[in-house]
């Protein structure tokens, strides 16, 4: 009997542990093609150039700890293949003060343990810049790591503005689109469309699910909305008994998933199987068209993201690079994210062009009084209060024919914080 | 009451999903003390099998799915678990860990970490309407599939001389030996059976999701084996009847919990398993203390 117990508490106990895990998500830029024109290719060789004419500092040595496996895995990846991408670019133009970028790269494969050793190792190694996975929880050991030894740390494509000061990362920023620009812009369109009643699905499981509904709740109310009712869940769960709920109730203009995959497909999937032709509306955490075809004919689904991956952006410097990274790496980017990956090497550049140092301090300094720089993201500004942009303009997506076909960029007109 | 119909048409159809695992799990216990977590991953082998062959037709996509979950779940029995025998439950339960974690990073290298998708037997997704109540057709196929699958295991292990011979050493394997069933036959049935019930989660679960990922059956063996130990995983039907109410009950809290609360449902739900387990530690059907075996 004794044997029996063990083996369940052992069992139950590395449940927990695996139900733990939870995620994150991200969120970002859409493009402004005024700036997106000035983002290109040109702006960044000539500021690898500008950088090699100096000549004089401390080669670059970008430290990236994210996660190639895992369930962080998918979100990391694009930008990180797109951030490569970047690298070699700059060191074909003649590198960084003379030098070649170097990139000392662990996978972490997700493993929240591994986090903080993994950033040991690779500042250890040299790098004076550290890159780290899209999602606070996650990634939080590492870049504390980094902030102890004064280095820049850089998540690409982070949606929640925890990951800053207010996470207490003054090193610490994220070049993805906040929340609170995303969840505006949703609950803007969703007015602008007529929908006047929403019912939320909010997974709880990150933060950056949570302030969407939060944020979204409120602009959407602001505008004249009505959140009828919100249905919380978890990562992983079945939504079946909400979708009963819904469908025994008076029918909303829209649902919001506020989720991210793989549990936000299911959650679309027992919405429309439970009957319901309601539109639906996302953010980044539902980029991407690898989880569409589980839903024959899904369509009225409307995503709010960085960028169109899929070559129909309006902006032609995202389409180029989408076509850049197929051409690299045999298939298009998962999600539209990938644009933060030469949006992280734009910032990480321009800021040591300003400051000549790699001091994270400095370089922090320098990012903090960023307005409107251009790059593949969208203008990238910064504050000392708010290490992420908030107030870019983002693509709205809709699903037609099993993929995700751009619409159009919006901007949002108010931005609204949780 | 058409929403106590309809939240009990969801209820049942969940509790026979986790009852078919739980029961997928407790087979191979009843016989070498093994709590297989890595039933987990015998259910993600079978639903990425229907995931990558159901455009060949359901008529091969489905068997190719048993065989595939029935070949894993054998395989790991001979390279893995057949060369254990005289290792403590406790063992057996952590080398299954580390067998569920090997074949995850497996599959993520053969099918990347992002999910593959395939609407499979989505005819069977769609819900109906009647009387106002709305009723998915999956939960309906559930039902009856597990009611099928349960009658079949009935029959067979009532009614034939292998069967019997699995319940003889389900119920006592040591007992069993000595009077001379054959062990490594009766073990391996066993492992199989156990994949066929995978085989049938599988497709269970993704007609409901469409999507499978490489941890994809991570969350429902990890019910599944509370469901087996609170109804008590040393006999076949305990582990059904345990896994068909953690399913059940997860379920109805789902649906009648207030909506602030019903994120918590499964904090209710593993309230129950301690109650469980500190008013009947041997499980909710089994008698007495429960053997205790070596």
């Amino acid at each position: 009997m004794r044997r029996r117990l063990m083996s369940i508490t052992v069992a139950i106990g590395a449940a927990s542990l695996i139900l733990s895990g939870c995620v994150s998500s991200d969120s970002e830029t859409a493009t402004d093609e005024t700036a997106a024109a000035e983002t290109s290719e040109e702006a960044v060789v000539e500021s690898a150039a500008e950088s090699e004419a100096e000549a004089t500092g401390e080669p670059l040595v970008l430290g990236i700890v994210q996660a190639g496996s895992g369930f962080m895995g998918p979100i990391d990846t694009p930008a990180r293949n797109a951030l490569l991408l970047e690298i070699e670019k700059v060191n074909a133009a003649g590198g960084v003060n003379g030098a070649p970028i170097a990139v000392e790269f662990i996978d972490t494969e997700t493993k929240f343990e591994r986090y903080a050793s993994a950033a040991e190792e690779v500042i250890g190694k040299g790098a004076n810049v550290l890159i780290v996975t899209c999602d606070y929880d996650v990634s939080a050991p590492a870049a504390l790591v980094a902030e102890g030894k004064n280095i820049l740390n850089i998540a690409p494509c982070i949606g929640d503005p925890i990951y800053g000061p207010a996470g207490g990362l003054n090193l610490g920023f994220s070049m993805g689109a906040g929340t609170p620009g995303e969840s505006s812009i949703m609950a803007e369109f969703a007015i602008k469309k007529g929908w006047k009643t929403a019912v939320l699905l909010e997974d709880t499981s990150i933060k950056y699910t949570q302030n969407q509904c939060k944020i979204f709740n409120t602009r959407f109310t602001e505008l004249g909305g009505t959140v009828t009712d919100t249905y919380q869940y978890v990562q992983g769960d079945s939504v079946k008994e909400s979708v009963s709920k819904i469908a025994a109730g008076d029918e909303p203009d829209l649902i919001v998933n506020c989720g991210y995959n793989p549990g936000g497909g299911t959650v679309a999937k027992e919405i429309r199987d439970g009957g319901l032709d309601t539109p639906i509306i996302s953010g980044f955490g539902m980029d991407g068209d690898f989880w569409v075809g589980a839903i024959p004919d899904l369509s009225d689904y409307y995503v709010v993201t960085y960028a169109a991956k899929n070559g129909d952006d309006s902006n032609p410097d995202v389409n180029a690079a989408a076509a850049e990274y197929e051409a690299a790496y045999g298939n298009a980017p998962d999600v539209g994210g990938f644009v933060t990956g030469a949006t992280t090497l734009q910032v990480i550049l321009e800021a040591y062009k300003q400051a000549g140092t790699w001091d994270g301090t400095t370089l922090a300094k320098t990012i903090e009084t960023f307005k409107d720089v251009p790059t593949l993201a969208g203008p990238t500004s910064f504050s000392p209060d708010l290490h992420i942009n908030v107030e870019r303009p983002m693509a709205v997506l809709e699903v037609v024919d099993g993929k995700l076909k751009f619409i159009e960029t919006v901007t949002a007109e108010k931005v609204v914080f949780p | 009451m058409s929403q106590l119909l309809q939240s009990l048409v969801d209820a049942l159809s969940a509790g026979a999903t986790l009852g078919l695992a739980a029961l997928a799990i407790g087979l191979v216990f009843g016989v070498i003390r093994l709590a297989n977590f890595a039933t987990g991953e015998i259910i993600t082998a079978g639903a990425y099998t229907l995931i990558f062959t159901w455009q060949l037709g359901w008529y091969i996509s489905i068997p190719f799915a048993i065989i595939v979950a029935v070949l894993l779940s054998l395989l790991m029995e001979l390279s893995v678990f057949s060369r254990m025998r005289a290792a403590t439950p406790a063992t057996l339960l952590i080398a299954s860990f580390g067998l569920s974690f090997l074949l995850q990073r497996v599959y993520e290298l053969a099918f990347t970490n992002n999910v593959q998708t395939a609407p499979v037997a989505s005819e069977l997704a769609q819900s109906i309407s009647i009387g106002g109540v709305r009723i998915q057709m999956l939960s309906v196929a559930t039902i009856l599939l597990a009611a099928l699958l349960l009658t079949g295991l009935q029959l067979f292990l009532t009614r034939t001389s292998l069967g019997l011979q699995l319940k003889a050493a389900a119920a006592d394997f040591k007992t069993a030996r000595l009077i001379g069933i054959p062990a490594s036959r009766v073990i391996g049935l066993s492992f199989a059976l156990s994949g066929i019930l995978a085989a049938a989660v599988a497709f269970v679960t993704t007609v409901q999701t469409g999507a499978v990922g490489p941890t994809f059956g991570v969350p429902i063996t990890i019910l599944a084996l509370v469901g087996a130990v609170i109804g008590g995983i040393d006999k076949i039907s305990g582990a059904l009847a345990g896994g068909f109410l953690v399913g059940f009950a997860t379920s109805m809290l789902a649906s009648w919990l207030p909506q602030d609360m019903s994120n918590f449902k499964d904090a209710y739900v593993f309230m129950l398993v301690i109650g469980v387990l500190l008013m009947r530690p041997q499980g909710l059907l089994i008698r007495g203390r429960g053997a205790v075996r070596t």
